[in-house]
């Protein structure tokens, strides 16, 4: 910017020269662009470089030119005001090329002092910068007011050049204030998390297991300190390391302890190896498993949404290893194949990948038992449950007698029967007849509460059951009962054989609803000469078998409707729940049977009309509800008013 | 207080008396539905936190636009009516004239962002909610409808038009938005100071995912701060600026 004093014949006038501090600003911009948007090659850079360092001269010597030329005090104050700015940003521009140019040089001069001067330097050249450049704006746009308009003001009012320039000072301070706080609030960033579902608090479950370890538990954890997914995980194992003197934990950086990471088989941080500690050498792992769960909270996200789970999995793992449970297989029995309605399969009952995994999830190794296995001769000795499920063709008397004597032998059996194959359920009689109870093959309908699939008259045989016994294998349901529904597609029911065979604990766990009627015609409509009653819907015996040294128990659970268990409806909470705490029942694991924490988020699913209610709803209704509503209270108001 | 007390139940008066801010209001829950039914739900199946995710992002664009629009009238309008002279001569500071004006449109703003809680809640009909994220999410959207109309408020301090103070505005808020490009463009230090500004990509992105950063809640404050004094400084201009 420059300044000149014009004299007139009749009167002074002063002249505000604008482009000094124009080119000064453009000089500042092209700096910009050499020094931080061209990187390559050199020579435009220097070129541009050159460039900026001209029009930045120029305006330092048409401001200085102006100032010396300035008669008025007042002027010359401004100019000389002025003229410091440029000082300021030329003094940051400074900083900033000693400490890029001459980094090295200034290191070896400095020596230790030089991490903190390069810290000092890093803050205040823009620092500077800023409370040159703003200053300098606010400086020249006070005295542009004071023109006539073609550049000549008659006299300078110092006062409103002291405000402008006071003004833009404070402005920049207060954007340095502005940059400090944030830099603050960025080292001591705190980070609350309400982003996932319930997930990294152990579950009563877990608790369960780690209060039942039958041997030591150690968990190494491999996340380094300040780590985020390690402010989500330690609390968890603290938590555990309170429930049980036989659960210890320690967190450890793969790059700190990379002995110990070769000991466990650690490749890096973001593991967590659970391992049953080995008894001559503490510090080694006898039995291990790992558990990834990435050093991110991105990348951890899905494992912390299922983390319980996978926890408890691993510690059954270890503590109760090799488990087998076998799924009797050749006779019609439900798949293991994912659902999918897929019309060309020949067979489009739902499958049972979901109780598949659920075993998996419990430690076991799920195999299939048919004749091709020695089913018709013995049930393997390594058999820790048998899951019959639905089976609709016929089963073998050998094989029939086999799973009797593993059942009679302290075996355990989980029976799902399919009402509607009458002959499977006669040949498993004997089964239940060890127990002193009676199947029947009718399928039980409701048209009060039912679970409306179709939304056709065949629904009402999709029961549903609110009622439950307080039996062990009913642990979580019986805390809920007429509270939760459990869901019980095509269901056939029991009731007692005779008396009870001695030393057999006997329950009838799960009761229908009232009105619910044996459909004996499969019309599905509640004819005169049907009965409405409660019928009983799952059993559950165990007895004693064995002498004092070999003491087994046999266990037999029994459910009326195999599609209860399906992938059909054991998405469905409570179903889940009675499979969990069934299968720990007949394991003898009922001391931990609870629920997982493992609450994950669902798809959402709607039916095209529901998406046309949403969409007028969202779309028009609410907007015009807001626009009449307040176009009716501006003219109610303007009424009042004319009146 | 006593001022800005005023003050702000004149503007909100202001806004419920124009048909502006219920135009506002009805165009940005329209659009708002719009985008919430066509991207955020989208085709198929979708989980709900993705769901939420995408309703706060297009939510956001929808409350950067109409902070503009509530905030471009602020002073601009008074200058252009005359009335300003009014406010100068009366025993009211500058910064009660802005703190005052700028609470009004933040309340009025406030009401139209929770105005669409309906649809995130549209989501429970059919699936699960976390209502972390929801808060998260909300809290997010106020921050940044803070600093949009701060912005705004800014534009308008500037000039007697509308129509410049909504460039201005829009301009700023522009800068603000692409500065993690710039950052992306240059070298550290300037790279790391430039996607810092960033007033969506950097500071918005976590509250869509239900996380809550101390840094993002005071970024936004100090934009909202910093740009509430720089319009209190660009209303005192008129004592040397003429």
């Amino acid at each position: 910017m420059t300044a000149t004093e014009q004299k007139d014949t009749s009167r002074a006038t002063i002249r505000i020269e604008w482009w000094p501090t124009v080119a000064f600003f453009v000089g500042l911009v092209l700096l910009y662009i050499g020094e931080r948007a061209i990187g390559d090659p050199a020579r435009v850079r220097l070129g541009v470089d050159v460039a900026a360092g001209l029009a930045m001269a120029a305006g330092l010597v048409g401001r200085a030119r102006s100032l010396t030329q300035a008669r008025d005090p007042n002027h010359r104050r401004a100019e000389s005001w002025i003229l410091i700015a440029m000082v300021l940003v030329l003094a940051g521009l400074g900083l900033y090329f000693l400490f890029a140019l001459g980094r090295e040089w200034l290191r070896s001069s400095l020596g230790k002092a030089f991490d903190r001067t390069d810290g000092v330097a890093a803050v205040l050249w823009p620092a500077l910068v800023l409370l040159g450049a703003l200053p300098l704006v606010a400086m020249q746009r006070a005295l542009s007011a004071m023109t006539d308009g073609h550049g000549h003001a008659e006299h300078i009012e110092i006062r409103r050049v002291s405000y402008s320039a006071h003004s833009g000072a404070t402005v920049g301070l207060v954007l340095i204030f502005c940059f400090a706080i944030n830099y603050v609030a960025g080292e001591l960033n705190k980070k609350v998390d309400l982003a996932r579902f319930r997930s990294t608090r152990p579950s009563p479950a877990t608790i369960k297991v780690v209060q039942n370890l039958n041997k030591p538990i150690r968990a190494v954890i491999f996340l380094p300190s300040a780590n985020e997914v390690r402010e989500q995980i330690e609390p968890y194992f603290k938590d555990l390391s309170q429930q049980s003197g036989r659960f210890t934990y320690e967190v450890v950086d793969h790059a700190l302890s990379p002995q110990k990471a070769r000991d466990l088989s650690a490749t890096g941080n973001g593991l967590i190896v659970l391992g049953v500690p080995d008894e001559k050498n503490p510090t080694q792992m006898s039995q291990r498993e790992i558990l990834h769960v990435g050093t991110t909270l991105e990348t951890a996200a899905s494992a912390l949404q299922t983390f319980d789970g996978d926890v408890q999995k691993r510690l059954l793992l270890l503590t109760r290893p090799g488990r087998i449970a076998y799924f009797t297989v050749g006779h019609g029995e439900r798949g293991m194949d994912r659902f999918t309605l897929d019309l060309t399969k020949e067979d489009l009952r739902a499958p049972m990948s979901l109780l598949q995994q659920i075993l998996q999830g419990q430690g076991y190794e799920v195999r299939s038992l048919g004749v091709g296995q020695g089913l018709a001769n013995k049930v393997p000795g390594d058999a820790g449950i048998v899951f019959i499920a639905g089976p609709t063709e016929r089963f073998l008397a050998e094989e029939v007698n086999a799973l009797r004597s593993y059942l009679e032998g302290g075996g355990h059996i989980f029976l799902m029967f399919d009402p509607m194959a009458e002959g499977p359920a006669a040949d498993l009689q004997p089964l239940l007849q060890a127990v002193g109870v009676k199947f029947h093959a009718t399928l039980l309908c409701n048209d009060e509460n039912y679970w409306p699939r179709t939304h056709q008259k065949s629904d009402f045989a999709n029961i549903a059951a609110v009622s439950f016994s307080s039996h062990a294998s009913m642990t979580t349901l019986s805390r809920a009962s007429g509270r939760v529904a459990l869901v019980l597609p095509r269901s056939g029911w029991f009731e007692r054989d005779g008396t009870t065979p001695p030393g057999v604990q006997l329950d009838f766990t799960i009761r229908s609803m009232p009105k619910t009627w044996e459909d004996a015609n499969h019309n599905f409509t509640f004819d005169k000469e049907e009965k409405q009653q409660v019928f009983d819907l799952a059993v559950a015996a165990h007895k004693s078998v064995g002498d004092a040294k070999d003491k087994k128990e046999m266990r037999l659970a029994a459910l009326g409707s195999v599609d209860a268990m399906s992938d059909l409806v054991l998405g469905h909470r409570p179903n889940l729940v009675l499979a969990l705490d069934t299968i720990k029942w007949l394991m003898g694991d009922e001391a931990i049977a609870a629920e997982v924490a493992q609450e994950q988020d669902l798809p959402i699913v709607h039916t095209r009309a529901e998406d046309k209610a949403w969409f007028y709803l969202t779309v028009f209704l609410m907007p015009t509800l807001i626009l009449f509503g307040g176009l009716f209270y501006i003219r109610r108001v303007r009424r009042r008013r004319a009146s | 207080m006593r001022p800005i007390a005023l003050i702000v139940r004149r503007e909100l008066m202001a806004y419920l008396r124009s048909p502006l801010g219920w135009v506002v209001a009805a165009v940005a829950l329209l659009l708002d539905g719009l985008l919430f039914n066509f991207f955020a739900m989208g085709e198929g199946h979708r989980k709900s936190a993705d769901v939420l995710r995408q309703f706060f992002y297009f939510s956001s664009g929808t409350t950067m636009v109409a902070s503009l629009f509530l905030a471009m009238r602020l002073i601009a309008e008074e200058r252009q009516t005359g009335t300003i002279a009014l406010l100068y001569s009366s025993p009211v500071r500058d910064y009660q004239i802005v703190l005052g004006k700028f609470l009004s449109a933040f309340l009025f703003l406030a009401g139209i962002t929770l105005a669409t809680i309906y649809m995130p809640l549209l989501i429970l009909v059919h699936g699960k909610i976390n209502l972390g994220q929801i808060f998260a999410g909300y809290l997010g959207l106020l921050l940044l409808g803070s600093a949009s109309l701060s912005l705004g408020l800014f534009g308008s301090s500037l000039t007697r038009s509308q129509v410049v103070a909504i460039i201005i505005g829009a301009a700023l808020l522009l800068f603000l938005l692409l500065c993690w490009l710039i950052g992306s463009n240059t070298e550290r230090p300037l790279s790391e100071i430039f996607s810092w500004l960033s007033l969506h990509n950097k500071h918005f992105q976590p509250f869509m995912s239900g996380i809550i950063n101390s840094q993002d809640v005071v970024y936004y404050l100090s934009v909202t701060y910093f740009f509430l004094f720089a319009s209190t400084r660009a209303l005192e201009a008129r004592r040397w600026s003429g």
